[in-house]
């Protein structure tokens, strides 16, 4: 049902590490989400992605996405700076963004939600929550002329 | 009661004539038998310092004057001084007929004269009968008299006494003097003139008063007649009046009056004993004929002389009384006698006794017992001369504050001689802004009130203040009347000195006790310093690095001077016991010519220098400064010594407190770096060390789920033991994680309520629900101070136990309650589950520790840590009761929270 109304909406995946990648990959098909995923490995990354800068200036190849996975510990630069950058560009404030950590940590649960967070889980994410996280995505395709 | 007023001219004239000025003694013979009323009419005059003519007979006159001088008059030195005159008829009467207008002019010119000369007052004694002659036509001496009634003022008293003999003159002159004189002499006694008649009445005014016959007019004499009468009716009406009162009064006041009477008369005679007087009379043998007052003393003494009543002891007496026998001229002289009782002096006044003929027929006079006047003499002398000799000033001043009395120590104290300031105000003495003190002094003084160490401040001569201590008393005569007051006043200014010097040491030592920062420290030094020794300037001066001394503080001293002596030391820095050092005089002082030069420029001509040397090592030094030459001891600097090791110890202090907090600083920083790694290492653990835990699990759950079935029961088997491995490596990880995050958590302590936290806890656990546990709360439950982070986790760690540790098969049942101990409050956690052992029982908050098998009951052995650990930072305690078949009851105590109103 999720993959009717929300087909041709791009998720993005910022995470490190390759096996949380393999293992959030398998996680999503077996919970029924088969929207494009694409995944960058470092925060800098994230930010020329979501500000389609450098390799990913190619919207085509590299679509706004519709809801993005943050992974906090991360090269270059930290989860909290890649949310805090998002909530400060206009054509990304409603995107939905949902932490997805490996921190129990309450300071860092507090800080996600500062900074705009949809929702903090913690790694291994169940089918259940991947789901609920399904349901941030707005059904209007976020700003899409924002790129222009 | 209101007199009327007078009519006319008559009787003003009548009232204004004083009584006494114009005075007619009438005799019959001798006119020296006058002398005893005429005597103290003369006295009187002298002792007033008026002037007394007496116009006497030439025979006569030698006579008077003996006679004079026998009263008591020095008759040489009061004619010499002009003041006692004697005129022979040629100096007073021109012969011829007796002319009023004339003599009156005569008269009037001796009072001017006398008045001239500075006299108060004059009198003439007149024997008229010598001076008329025998043959006075009595009209004109009526004339003559009346008009010397007009002669008086009343602003230069005058008296005239007229001496008659009756037996040599006429009675129509007789009858005349009788008419013509408001005042009578007889014998000695003075009484008003029921017979006289006012001047108008006898010559007229001269203004038309007279009848055609040139008498008097009837209606002049009517006039003052009526007047007279009025005058009397008057009188006679207040005399009626006062009978009338009386009459009234007199029933009531009898008994009273006669006891007053009977009493007064008792006092007086009581008086006479207590005054000490006695008045006698001997005869030539001084035997005594008379003696006043009654005496028990005097019993027998009648007939007997001195050296008989006194048997031996009464030379004394008797050699006077004989010597005025002698020489005929009263004496009077301090005589001792010794009487049963001991020592008697009297004051004695011997007198010769003469016949009306100038025969010596005894002496008489008035003996004064001055025994008491001695004693109290010679007290007074004493207290004299204590007085005079005390280091104390010692003043009197009179009831307005004049100053009366001065001692030697009020001489020195303020700088004024007796001379100068007896008679002066006392406020002479007080400075211009207390001038007001001596208002309120005078004021309490009147009241009779004494004023005692008021403590205050005077002004010297030369114009410099003392502080005093003033005690100030009334002074009463011998009625109680306050008359004045004497001030003691004692110089203070050393005590005040040391006072303020303990003063400002007190303040200084409270500085240094309250750990003022050293600034404040040095400007309390430098204060205290210029108070205890009256300096005006002060510094504190250290040493630096470089062993050279630095001004630190200073007070009054110019940039320039800090900087042309700075670095100079009396002492090395090494230097092991080093000294005070003062330059009482710095004109004399052995110095380097160009430092005196600096020194003088600045306006020191002494100082000192005082070491402040703590634990015997020299650190600075401590300057005082004076702008005139001192005389100092180096004991006198024991204060200045005391302040510097005040400052010496803030230094000390300061020293030790900077190396403490610099420890302190480098502790703490050490202690943050290790936090802040722990923190790092914690933030690692929960990242990274459990990723490949996650890994694995994934992995593993991945192969079982894609690849289950290309794989037998046993690979199966090892797959599912890697997955729980990994759920329980994963546990273990967050369990050290809550652990550790414990021990460094900053936690406050705020009301909590068990109750509300249990519920919460409870439905946040599947296996806690009522359908799969009974969990009983038993109300009411207190509430606690705690930290509500670190109870959840408490609370969740014990429900999680409770419910977890049950035999297979059973519905966990638990119950939960509090009891208060005291201040605490108990909170248990009853379960029927396994329980445990005694034996087990210390072990089981420990860290790692498992009772039960891990296989039978899942748990990573943190979770009581996590409980101790927990409450134990709230301050409580925790504890388990369990017989090890029946169930747990574990327990924390934490402080009870206020109860809620």
């Amino acid at each position: 049902m999720t993959s009717m109304t929300n087909e041709s909406k791009t998720l993005l995946l910022i995470e490190d590490n390759e096996d949380d990648v393999f293992l959030m990959r398998r996680a999503l098909k077996k919970a029924g989400i088969d929207q494009p995923l694409q995944v960058v490995m470092d925060g800098q990354e994230a930010l020329d992605y979501l500000g389609a800068a450098g390799k990913f200036a190619d919207r085509a190849q590299f679509p706004e996405p519709s809801l993005v996975f943050l992974d906090l510990k991360l090269p270059y630069v930290h989860g909290f700076e890649v949310l805090d950058w998002i909530r400060r560009q206009d054509s990304l404030k409603d995107l939905p963004v949902v932490v997805l950590t490996s921190s129990p940590e309450e300071r860092d649960r507090r800080r996600a939600h500062e900074l705009g967070a949809k929702a903090y889980y913690v790694k291994p994410p169940s089918g259940e929550v991947l789901i609920q996280a399904m349901r941030f995505i707005t059904s209007q395709p976020v700003n899409a002329g924002a790129s222009a | 009661m209101q007199r009327p007023v007078p009519a006319n001219a008559l009787t003003k004239q009548l009232l204004d004539l004083r009584e006494g000025d114009h005075l007619c003694l009438a005799y019959e013979k001798d006119p020296v038998e006058q002398m005893v009323a005429l005597i103290p009419l003369i006295h009187q005059g002298l002792k007033a310092n008026e002037q007394f003519l007496y116009i006497a007979d030439d025979q006569t006159e030698e006579k008077l004057a003996r006679q004079l001088d026998a009263s008591g008059i020095d008759v040489a030195k009061e004619t010499a001084a002009g003041r006692l005159k004697f005129l022979t008829r040629a100096e007073w009467r021109r012969p011829g007929q007796l002319d009023s207008r004339a003599k009156a002019f005569q008269v009037g010119r001796f009072i001017e004269q006398a008045r001239a000369a500075g006299f108060g007052g004059i009198r003439f004694a007149v024997e008229m009968t010598w001076t008329l002659g025998p043959d006075i036509d009595p009209q004109h001496l009526e004339h003559w008299e009346a008009t010397i009634n007009t002669l008086f003022s009343p602003a230069f008293p005058t008296r005239i006494i007229c001496l008659y003999n009756r037996s040599r003159l006429s009675s129509e002159a007789i009858l005349a003097a009788l008419r013509t004189h408001p005042i009578a002499i007889l014998g000695a006694q003075i009484c008003p003139n029921i017979f006289y008649q006012a001047p108008l009445l006898l010559n007229g005014d001269g203004h038309g008063n007279r009848d055609k016959n040139g008498k008097i007019s009837a209606n002049a004499k009517a006039d003052w007649m009526i007047t007279q009468l009025m005058v009397a009716r008057e009188a006679q009406h207040e005399h009626s009046e006062s009978i009338r009162r009386q009459t009234v009064l007199a029933e009531a006041e009898r008994a009273r009056a006669e006891e007053a009477l009977r009493l007064s008369e008792e006092r007086f005679r009581l008086a006479a004993h207590a005054d000490g007087l006695t008045f006698y009379e001997q005869d030539t043998n001084l035997r005594y004929i008379w003696l006043y007052p009654e005496h028990p003393q005097h019993e027998g003494a009648l007939g007997r002389t001195d050296e008989e009543i006194l048997s031996g002891e009464g030379e004394a007496l008797m050699s006077l009384k004989r010597e005025v026998l002698a020489s005929g001229v009263a004496q009077r002289r301090d005589v001792q006698v010794r009487l049963r009782d001991g020592l008697h002096f009297y004051d004695l006044f011997v007198s010769p006794r003469r016949t009306a003929a100038g025969e010596l027929i005894g002496v008489a006079g008035v003996a004064l017992d001055i025994t008491e006047n001695r004693r109290a003499e010679n007290a007074s002398r004493h207290l004299a001369a204590i007085v005079e000799f005390s280091e104390d000033a010692i003043v009197s001043k009179d009831i307005n504050g004049v100053i009366t009395s001065w001692n030697k120590g009020a001489e020195r104290m303020f700088g004024y001689t007796a001379a100068e300031v007896i008679g002066k105000p006392v406020t002479i003495l007080i400075p211009a802004d207390r001038q007001s003190e001596e208002q309120n002094i005078l004021k309490r003084i009147r009241d009779g009130q004494c004023i005692e160490h008021y403590e205050t401040i005077r002004q010297r001569k030369n114009g410099s203040l003392i502080e005093i201590s003033l005690t100030v008393s009334p002074i009463k005569d011998r009625h109680g009347t306050i008359i004045g007051a004497s001030k003691a006043a004692r110089d203070i200014t050393e005590r005040k000195r040391i006072e303020r010097q303990q003063q400002a040491l007190f303040e200084l030592v409270s500085t240094v006790n309250r750990a003022g920062a050293l600034p404040e420290i040095y400007a309390a030094a430098l204060d205290a310093i210029c108070r205890c020794h009256g300096a005006e300037r002060a510094s504190i001066l250290l040493y630096d690095d470089q062993k050279v001394m630095r001004f630190k503080a200073w007070r009054g001293l110019s940039e320039g001077y800090r900087k042309s002596v700075e670095g100079h030391s009396p002492w090395t820095p090494d230097d092991p016991d080093p000294q005070v050092v003062s330059m009482n005089n710095i004109a004399e002082a052995n110095l380097d010519p160009q430092l005196r030069a600096v020194i003088e420029a600045e306006g020191i001509q002494a100082l000192a220098f005082i070491p402040i040397v703590p634990q015997g090592k020299l650190l600075g030094k401590f300057m005082i400064y004076f702008k005139s030459p001192q005389e100092f001891t180096a004991d006198e600097f024991r204060s200045a010594q005391t302040i510097a090791s005040q400052i010496a110890f803030a230094l000390h202090r300061q020293k030790s407190g900077q190396a403490l907090e610099q420890l302190v600083a480098e502790r703490t920083a050490s202690l943050r770096e290790a936090i802040a790694q722990m923190e790092e290492f914690s933030y690692s653990v929960s990242h990274d060390l459990r990723a490949p835990v996650r890994a694995m699990q994934g992995y593993a759950t991945a192969v079982l789920e894609d690849c289950g079935e290309q794989l037998d029961a046993p690979g199966k088997e090892y797959l599912d033991r890697i997955v729980r491995s990994g759920t329980r490596m994963d546990r273990l990880i967050q369990d050290i994680l809550i652990y550790s995050r414990l021990s460094r958590r900053e936690i406050q302590l705020h009301p909590v309520s068990l109750a509300r936290l249990a519920r919460e806890i409870i439905q946040q656990y599947p296996e806690m629900q009522p359908s799969r546990a009974e969990i009983e709360f038993l109300e009411p439950m207190h509430d606690v101070l705690g930290h509500e982070a670190s109870l959840s986790q408490a609370l969740s760690n014990l429900l999680s136990n409770a419910v977890k540790f049950v035999p297979p098969g059973t519905i966990p049942r638990v119950r939960l309650g509090t009891e208060v101990i005291g201040s605490q409050v108990r909170f248990f956690v009853q379960d029927q589950g396994i329980g445990i052992k005694p034996e087990h029982q210390h072990r089981l908050f420990g860290l790692f520790e498992r009772i039960h098998p891990a296989a039978k009951y899942d748990g990573t052995g943190i979770g009581l840590a996590i409980v101790r650990k927990a409450i134990e930072r709230m301050g409580g305690k925790v504890g388990v009761e369990s017989d090890g078949i029946h169930g747990s009851r574990f327990w924390f105590e934490l402080p009870a929270a206020a109860e809620r109103k």
